[in-house]
């Protein structure tokens, strides 16, 4: 089957056009057939070029026909334009390489061409040389071919193909452009490759000649490097020989071969054999033994020493603690010296760099002075020790005289503390009976006035009980002359006025009956007796209250009470202080006179004062007054324990202070100061009683 | 009607007895007193009230404060001693109790608390008792004037003086003028 198949509408009429035409086509299509056989590559340039030429030739034909027909010229330049567009494409499209799809595209692109080359400019070229025959000019057969109308189909057809054709043309002008442009990349390319390619050669040249001046300097460092080490081994020997022969504990090494490597001064001195002699030998047993036995090293080396151990070091030795693989121990050498003396050895393994076991090193001491001087000490330890359970006896024997000696004290310091005891509730009964009769008096008149009270109002009632009854007789029927000697009986004005006041008063008695009572609770403090923070301010007031009726009589009271803290003590006691120097300030004034409170903190403690007007005392009393059964005053009128027992209270159980100042005939001061918090032990039996 | 003189430094004493005496019959036998009270809270202002006014009767507390109740009954003794004199006290002390006696010369001796019945019939028994004195008394002036031991000028004089304390002594300036003022 044709690709190109020929037609009619192909026929231009001009024969020679016509003629060649078909030869053009016949070889397009003996081409494509002859391609779509798989022929081989030499053969398409030559085919194309065959093309090409016949081609060319046929457009040579065209343009002479067209020039002797006369059409117009700008026909003519066109049409030529076009043939040589052509002919351009053409030869670009061949030089493009025949890889993909080889040249069958161009050949569909000439095949086409064609069509519409001659459907298109060839025929309307003929028409226009037709026209030109008959007459028309060139220009108005061209201008006639410029407005003629094909038809439609076809016309579109051709235009298509033609804005087809410019775009491949197009296509294939960018092409050609690129491939132009990529050849001369490729050949800077080359030329830049080659030119590196020349210098890298350069370059490897110098680096060989580098190398081998390299190997040349390597080679004599390290004979240099050997020469070095040799002498730095030969300094360290020298080194270790040295330390080991400055060495003051005698000490010597063997090798691998049990031989004698290092035989120090030290150990010359010691043995007698001078190293000349032992060095390169393997007589180590000969300083310590009559006969040769391994020495420990030997057995280091051999690493039998725990074989040997019991044969030939019982009991003698053990492990070192500092070195691994190391051994010390003391043994007596018979064979050493006149008598044998005691030596301190010890042993280490000698490594090499890479582990191995190359030698091993024994330093020996002689120990024989420190051995007797030890077992000296075992001697005067024993000793020392009968002595000490000797005298552990005795002691024990002391001690159990000592603890019934205690016991006996005990005993009797217990006793003492009774009679103490005893002495002070005698005292406090005295107080108390100092206490009892003003407090009687105190007692006494509100109960006094409070009981009269009561019998007056019943007087009072009945009174007010008989108008009652008058009333209700009156009430009754009875006569009013009655009420009127009953209510004039009653004085009722009088009674109005009365009755209230009369109620008032005694409620008030009763009142300060109460007060009494819980003065007197609070001043002897039966409910606590044990140590405990207290307000002494208030302690003071409530003694006040329950002495006031011993003192009103007699002395004007000033309180001048400072802000204190509370104190760590026991109030019972403290109260009864209070009231022993209250009672004596008293006593001191003969006829009237005051007595001053004063209060104040001071010296991590409190203070109180108790100032009286009365008549003093001489020094000489003065120096006495604490004495227990000292007193100025008549007998029976005091015990003479107060003071003392204060000033037992205040100094002993609270570690406090009693001080005491007068001058004769104007007044007496004391002084008591507390801490405010005591450490001291409460022996008294109020503590105990508490526990 | 009795004037009496009541003396305690406690207020609310004097308050119980005032309403006591007023209301209570005073009375011993079959004579019953009729009793007009004055009371006092210090000695010192009752021993003044003793210069100007006849008491019958002073009752008076023992302890006190300016003055012992003794001491204030001696002194109302040297102004008025024909009145009785009673102590009522809550004190108990035997000392005390025999000096009063002893000493001053107590009718009475009640004590704290009192009995009400038994201090009004000590008080009535006292009062009658005084009156008992002083009845025996005049019949005895009587007898002696008419026996011509007293003149009926001392007499008179003694009943002035009864009546009136002090007012039989005068004041002799030392030009012969009588000083009027009592300060000097």
């Amino acid at each position: 089957m044709d690709a190109f198949t020929w037609g009619e509408q192909y026929m231009t009429g001009e024969a020679l056009v016509d003629e060649e035409h078909q030869e053009l086509v016949r070889i397009l299509n003996w081409a494509i057939s002859h391609q779509s056989q798989n022929t081989s590559k030499e053969d398409t340039p030559s085919l194309l070029n065959q093309l090409v030429r016949y081609a060319a030739m046929h457009f040579a034909h065209e343009e002479a026909l067209m020039r002797t027909s006369g059409c117009d010229p700008r026909f003519v330049a066109s049409h030529r334009e076009i043939h040589r567009d052509f002919a351009l494409q053409v030869k670009r499209m061949s030089e493009f390489p025949s890889a993909a799809g080889g040249v069958d595209p161009l050949l569909r692109f000439l095949t086409s061409w064609l069509v519409q080359h001659i459907l298109g400019i060839d025929q309307s070229m003929a028409r226009q040389i037709r026209k030109i025959r008959q007459g028309v000019t060139a220009e108005a057969a061209y201008q006639a071919e410029r407005e003629a109308r094909i038809d439609p189909a076809t016309g579109s057809l051709i235009a298509a193909m033609n804005s087809l054709y410019g775009v491949i043309g197009a296509r294939n002008d960018a092409l050609f452009e690129l491939n132009r442009g990529l050849e001369a990349q490729v050949a800077a390319r080359t030329q830049a490759l080659s030119v590196a390619n020349q210098r890298l050669l350069e370059e490897q040249e110098s680096l060989k000649e580098a190398m081998s001046q390299l190997e040349v300097t390597q080679r004599k460092l390290l004979e240099s490097e050997r020469k070095r080490a040799e002498a730095a081994t030969r300094n360290m020997e020298q080194f270790l020989a040295q330390i080991i022969d400055g060495d003051p504990v005698p000490t010597f090494v063997i090798g691998a071969d049990h031989c004698i490597t290092h035989w120090n001064k030290a150990c010359t001195l010691i043995s007698g054999f001078d190293s000349s002699t032992m060095v390169g030998s393997n007589n180590h047993w000969k300083p310590f033994y009559r006969e040769a036995r391994p020495t420990m090293a030997d057995l280091i080396l051999n690493g039998s020493l725990d074989a040997e151990f019991e044969a030939c070091y019982p009991d003698l030795f053990r492990r070192s603690d500092v070195i691994p693989g190391a051994f010390e121990g003391e043994a007596f050498f018979p064979d050493v010296g006149s008598e044998g003396r005691w030596m301190f050895f010890t042993a280490a393994p000698i490594h090499d760099a890479e582990g191995q076991l190359v030698g091993a090193m024994e330093t020996l001491q002689d120990v024989t002075d420190r051995r007797q001087a030890q077992e000296s000490l075992l001697a005067q330890q024993n000793q020392l020790e009968l002595l000490v359970s000797r005298r552990t006896n005795e002691l024990a024997e002391a001690n159990t005289r000592l603890a019934r000696d205690h016991a006996a004290l005990s005993e009797v310091l217990r006793k003492y503390e009774d009679a103490q005891q005893q002495l002070l509730q005698s005292e406090k009964l005295a107080a108390i009976g100092q206490l009892a009769a003003g407090v009687a008096h105190e007692i006494n008149n509100p109960i006094g006035f409070v009981n009269s009270n009561l019998g007056t109002l019943k007087t009072y009632i009945g009174h007010l009980l008989d108008v009652v009854a008058a009333y209700e007789a009156v009430a009754q029927g009875a006569d009013v002359e009655l009420l009127a000697t009953a209510r004039q009986k009653a004085d009722l004005e009088f009674l109005r006025e009365d009755l209230p006041a009369l109620l008032s008063e005694s409620q008030d008695g009763l009142g300060r009956v109460t007060k009494i009572v819980q003065d007197l609770k609070d001043f002897s403090r039966v409910d606590q007796s044990g140590r405990q923070l207290a307000d002494l301010n208030a302690a003071l007031e409530s003694t006040l209250n329950v002495v006031w009726n011993e003192i009103k009589y007699k002395a004007e009271v000033v309180r001048e009470l400072g802000e204190i803290p509370v104190v760590d003590c026991i109030p019972a006691q403290i109260n009864q202080v209070f009231m022993n120097l209250l009672v004596n300030a008293a006593h001191a004034i003969e006829q009237k006179g005051t007595i001053f409170v004063r209060s104040g903190v001071a010296d991590e403690g409190v203070w109180f004062e108790v100032e009286d007007t009365g008549k003093g005392m001489s020094d000489a009393v003065m120096k006495r007054i604490f004495e227990p059964f000292f007193t100025t005053k008549a007998v029976g009128q005091g015990t003479g324990l107060g003071l003392s027992i204060s000033y037992d209270i205040i100094v002993k159980r609270h570690g406090g202070k009693l001080d005491v100042s007068s001058v004769e005939k104007k007044g007496t001061r004391f002084r008591i100061w507390l801490p405010k918090s005591s450490s001291m032990k409460d022996e008294g039996v109020d503590a105990r009683r508490t526990g | 009607m009795s004037h009496i003189l009541i003396l305690d430094d406690e207020d609310l004493i004097l308050k119980a007895l005032k309403r006591l005496l007023r209301v209570a019959p005073c009375a011993v036998g079959n004579r019953t007193f009729s009793l007009e009270v004055e009371a006092f809270v210090s000695p010192l202002e009752a021993i003044e009230r003793a210069r100007h006014e006849p008491f019958d009767l002073f009752l008076s507390d023992y302890r006190m404060a300016e003055m012992d109740g003794i001491e204030f009954l001696k002194t109302v003794k040297e102004i008025q001693p024909d009145a009785a004199r009673l102590i009522l006290s809550g004190y108990a002390d035997l000392n005390a109790l025999v000096r009063a006696v002893n000493e001053v010369g107590i009718d009475r001796f009640v004590g704290k608390p009192w009995n009400d019945y038994e201090l009004l019939s000590s008080i009535a028994q006292s009062l009658a008792h005084r009156e008992l004195i002083l009845e025996n008394r005049q019949l005895a002036n009587l007898v002696r004037v008419d026996m011509g031991d007293i003149t009926p000028e001392r007499l008179e004089a003694e009943r002035l003086e009864a009546l009136e304390p002090g007012i039989t002594r005068v004041n002799w300036g030392p030009d012969g003028s009588v000083l009027l003022d009592p300060d000097v």
